[in-house]
């Protein structure tokens, strides 16, 4: 057994040990991001070598725009997961909230009341969902599940399955329009996944988060309120589920019911991906948001080099379970 | 270095084994051989190596280096299945036990018996179950499931599970950790009988009487390397405890008696479930021990003034303000610190840092407006780490990844870093080496000396009395009587635990 060593203060999760070796590798480990950089910019530069199109401003452009829905729920993904829940109705509340803020829009709702309204709906369902979990003690899948088919069940009900559409030009701003270049709901992803990333790592409120997943029983004793902790998960996961269902409609001027069937799955994925233990206590918002760039940039490649779109989902999942098995053999060496 | 020809022949032989893991060298080096007829107690201190060496006899983990030799043959044991044919058994310290099926079935798992019809044969899962019970004393019907069995019990039946093996050689890796004196005794009987139906036994512990009592030799582990090993009778005590430790013990003196000053916690005619009426004061800079059988209102007590459990009618006043019912963050609020006895599923964060475990219990006062300051957090937990002398690489090391003692003080530090006006501790050293319970006794004695009180919920008599100003005796949820150390015994405490359950005995 060695003795205690002296260590330069760590300014985050690093894991830095003082062995060299061990240390980095560890610390590499630790940062599942920058192994997830390391593969998407490999992923990358071959992709360009195959086709001419890849790198284009045009391509770049509309894989962000794709991903942008996806990856603001996985940051509500990551949150959950971190807390050591699940929350599979991110997809339908996302559809749910699309066509509630179409609806309203219809009825001639101002915008912004209608968004205030809708994100009020979000924070609701996200509420029910903690309040069933941690009161009524229902498990996580359980619960989420049923909210999944519920939040789905009533965005046809209103809609009568029909695809919300006529919206108001102007609602195609934050979808459509132009700020510095993009449309801005790329600047809605990117302060959220920063803030997210920000606040989960230092933040004293969303640190509670890691201790709750890492060991409820004990954070119990620790003085968190961990009911309230887990609850707040939920509302943020849901809330960031119901921006992501505005933009898209702003994107596609259109509330669709059925957007975002199997989001959940991907999201968990995208989460997985970026370092999030379905175990708890760990993961990172920025290695989810790796995670979702990586599975999308596949997905382009895929369409781009015009292999068949039923591939994906074999391709995906091919994914998932390598990387996460190349984490638990990297990590059993180390056990 | 003193060996001495044990009378068997030499059933398992170890030599030169290496393991290393990430920044430690679990093992050095290590010889280590178990006889027929034997009882080798294989003793160290915590982090010590005892238990990385047992998992390379029993096939978890190989070696990096050395090897092994059963029977004089030398085998690369490739898994605990491996282990076992060859007639190495194990009795875990984590029970293997499947909590829902019944004792048999557990037993037998994996080899029930079958009739021709591929259909299992229950008269005889029963019959060959009762047999391998009863080599354990146990006289239970096997059909029970191992769910309803307490703790002891199931002990025994993992016991049995591991005879079912026919082994030449048991492994028992802490088996007095969780049983009470009277099945410590039940469980030696149990060794010796094994010894004298010629299995080579190994007893893996830090309990240096235990061992003492039982083992015909000795072998001492320090820091990954076998410092020697000696026959039982040639060795005292204390000459033991010096090796594993590695410099003489510094005795556990009494300090002077602290000016003991208002009093702090009063506690009139308290019920809850488990409790029945329980009365008693605190003072500040006093240590309070309470003891008890299990089931004696002991745990209960805690759990109920940390706020885990409500009260359902008495008084509880904490610095002459009376308490209302308390939930823990309220607890906390007015400054209890609570360390539970189970430090791995209800104390740690093993997953987290030395540091995050640390300042749990601070976040307010290493963030500001919200946001962690983690030069300060980093400096918070450093100052404990230094202060309890925790072994640790760096701050930022996994708290899983440290030796059982070193944990407890992590713990520890957590309550410590809050100052708690009341600190409740629940078998804070159990399961701990020597060396770091005499660290942890200090610390709880120094926190009552900057004018703090201690509740020791104790199951562990010598540590009531060395620690503990006065001794509660707790039985049936009530106090039945009041001790101090320097008027009262060992077994003088015990008897009071045990007297209403013999009157009920006796009934």
């Amino acid at each position: 057994m060695l003795g205690r060593r002296p260590v330069a203060v760590e300014s985050s999760e690093a894991r830095a040990k003082p062995l060299a070796a061990v240390g980095l590798v560890q610390r590499i480990l630790g940062f599942r991001e920058l192994l997830l950089i390391g593969v998407i910019v490999l992923a990358a530069l071959l992709m360009s070598r195959l086709t001419p199109y890849f790198l284009t401003w045009g391509n770049i452009e509309s894989v962000i725009i794709g991903m942008a829905p996806t990856a603001i729920i996985v940051v509500g993904m990551t949150v959950v997961l971190v807390s050591g829940g699940l929350d599979l109705s991110v997809g339908s509340v996302m559809a749910l909230s699309g066509t509630v803020v179409g609806l309203l829009l219809l009825r001639g709702v101002p915008i912004w009341l209608s968004v205030l309204l809708v994100l009020a709906t979000g924070a609701v369902v996200g509420f029910i969902n903690g309040v069933v979990i941690t009161k009524l003690r229902v498990n996580p899948l359980i619960t989420t599940l049923g909210m999944l088919t519920i939040a789905r069940g009533i965005a046809m009900v209103i809609t009568q399955g029909f695809t919300v559409t006529g919206l108001p030009a102007p609602f195609a701003y934050l979808g459509q329009g132009s700020l510095l270049g993009v449309p801005p709901m790329l600047w809605v992803m990117a302060l959220i996944v920063a803030a997210g990333d920000v606040a989960m790592r230092s933040t004293r409120y969303m640190r509670q988060v890691y201790y709750v997943g890492g060991n409820e029983r004990a954070a119990l004793l620790s003085g968190i309120k961990v009911d309230r902790v887990k609850t707040a998960t939920y509302v943020l996961s849901a809330l960031l589920s119901t921006v992501a269902g505005i933009l898209l409609a702003s994107r596609l001027m259109a509330g669709t019911p059925t957007a975002g069937v199997g989001l959940e799955l991907t999201a968990i994925a995208a989460a997985v991906i970026g370092g999030a233990s379905l175990m708890g206590g760990e993961g990172t918002v920025l290695g989810g948001f790796l995670g979702t760039v990586f599975m999308s940039l596949i997905g382009n490649a895929m369409i781009i080099l015009g292999i068949s779109i039923y591939w994906q989902g074999i391709v995906s999942g091919v994914i998932l379970i390598l990387v996460v098995s190349l984490d638990m053999l990297l990590r059993a060496r180390y056990r | 270095m003193t060996e001495q020809d044990a009378p068997g022949e030499v059933l398992v032989a170890a030599s030169g084994i290496t393991k290393t893991f990430p920044g430690t060298v679990a093992l050095d080096r290590v010889d280590f051989e178990v006889r027929r007829g034997e009882i080798h107690a294989l003793l160290g201190a915590n982090g010590a190596g005892k238990t990385t060496l047992m998992m390379i006899l029993s096939g978890v983990y190989r070696p990096d280096e050395g090897h092994v030799m059963i029977g004089g043959r030398e085998v690369r044991l490739q898994d605990p299945h491996h282990a076992q044919q060859l007639g190495i058994g194990t009795v875990f310290q984590e029970l293997s036990l499947v909590p829902g099926l019944s004792i048999a079935e557990n037993l037998l798992l994996g080899r029930l018996p079958a009739s021709p019809l591929r259909l299992i044969d229950w008269d005889a899962v029963r019959r060959q179950a009762a047999g391998l019970l009863s080599r354990v004393g146990l006289d239970v019907d096997p059909a029970t499931p191992v769910r309803v069995l307490p703790p002891a019990v199931r002990q025994l039946v993992e016991i049995a599970k591991a005879l079912a093996h026919e082994p030449t050689i048991l492994l028992f890796d802490e088996p007095t950790a969780a049983l009470a004196g009277h099945e410590i005794e039940r469980l030696f009987g149990i060794m010796r009988d094994l010894r004298a139906s010629g299995l080579g036994v190994v007893f893996i512990t830090h309990r240096v009487r235990e061992v003492f009592r039982v083992a015909d030799r000795i072998t001492i582990l320090r820091d990954g390397r076998r410092v020697g090993t000696f026959p039982t009778a040639s060795v005292t005590p204390d000459y033991v405890v010096s090796l594993m430790v590695g410099h003489e013990l510094p005795p556990e003196v009494q300090e002077e008696r602290r000016k003991t000053g208002e009093p702090l916690l009063e506690v009139v005619d308290l019920f809850a479930p488990g409790l029945a009426g329980v009365t008693f004061r605190v003072q500040r800079g006093e240590i309070l021990g309470i003891t008890g059988m299990p089931g004696s209102g002991r745990e209960a007590l805690g759990r109920v003034l940390f706020g885990l459990a409500r009260w359902d009618r008495g008084r509880v006043a904490l610095d002459g303000r009376r308490l209302g019912p308390l939930s823990p963050v309220e607890a906390i609020g007015h400054g209890i610190g609570y360390i539970p006895s189970d430090r791995k599923s209800a104390g740690l964060f093993l997953r987290m840092s030395v540091r995050d475990n640390i300042i749990v219990t601070r976040l307010g006062d290493v963030s500001r407006f919200g946001v962690m300051r983690w030069s300060a957090a980093a400096a918070m937990a450093r100052e404990f780490v230094d202060v309890l002398r925790i072994r640790a690489t760096s701050v930022a090391q996994p708290v899983g990844d440290l030796s059982g003692g070193t944990q407890q003080k992590v713990l520890v530090a957590r309550w410590l870093a809050v100052r708690p006006t009341l600190l409740i501790a629940e078998d804070p050293t159990v399961g701990i080496d020597v060396a770091t319970r005499v660290e942890i006794h200090s610390l709880l004695r120094r926190l009552a000396a900057q004018g703090s009180a201690v509740l020791l919920i104790t199951s562990d008599l010598p540590e009531a009395l060395t620690v503990a100003d006065r001794i509660l005796v707790l039985a049936e949820g009530r106090v039945v009587a009041e001790r101090t150390p320097a008027d009262t015994s060992e077994e003088e405490l015990l008897a009071l635990a045990a007297a209403p359950l013999e009157r009920v005995a006796r009934g």
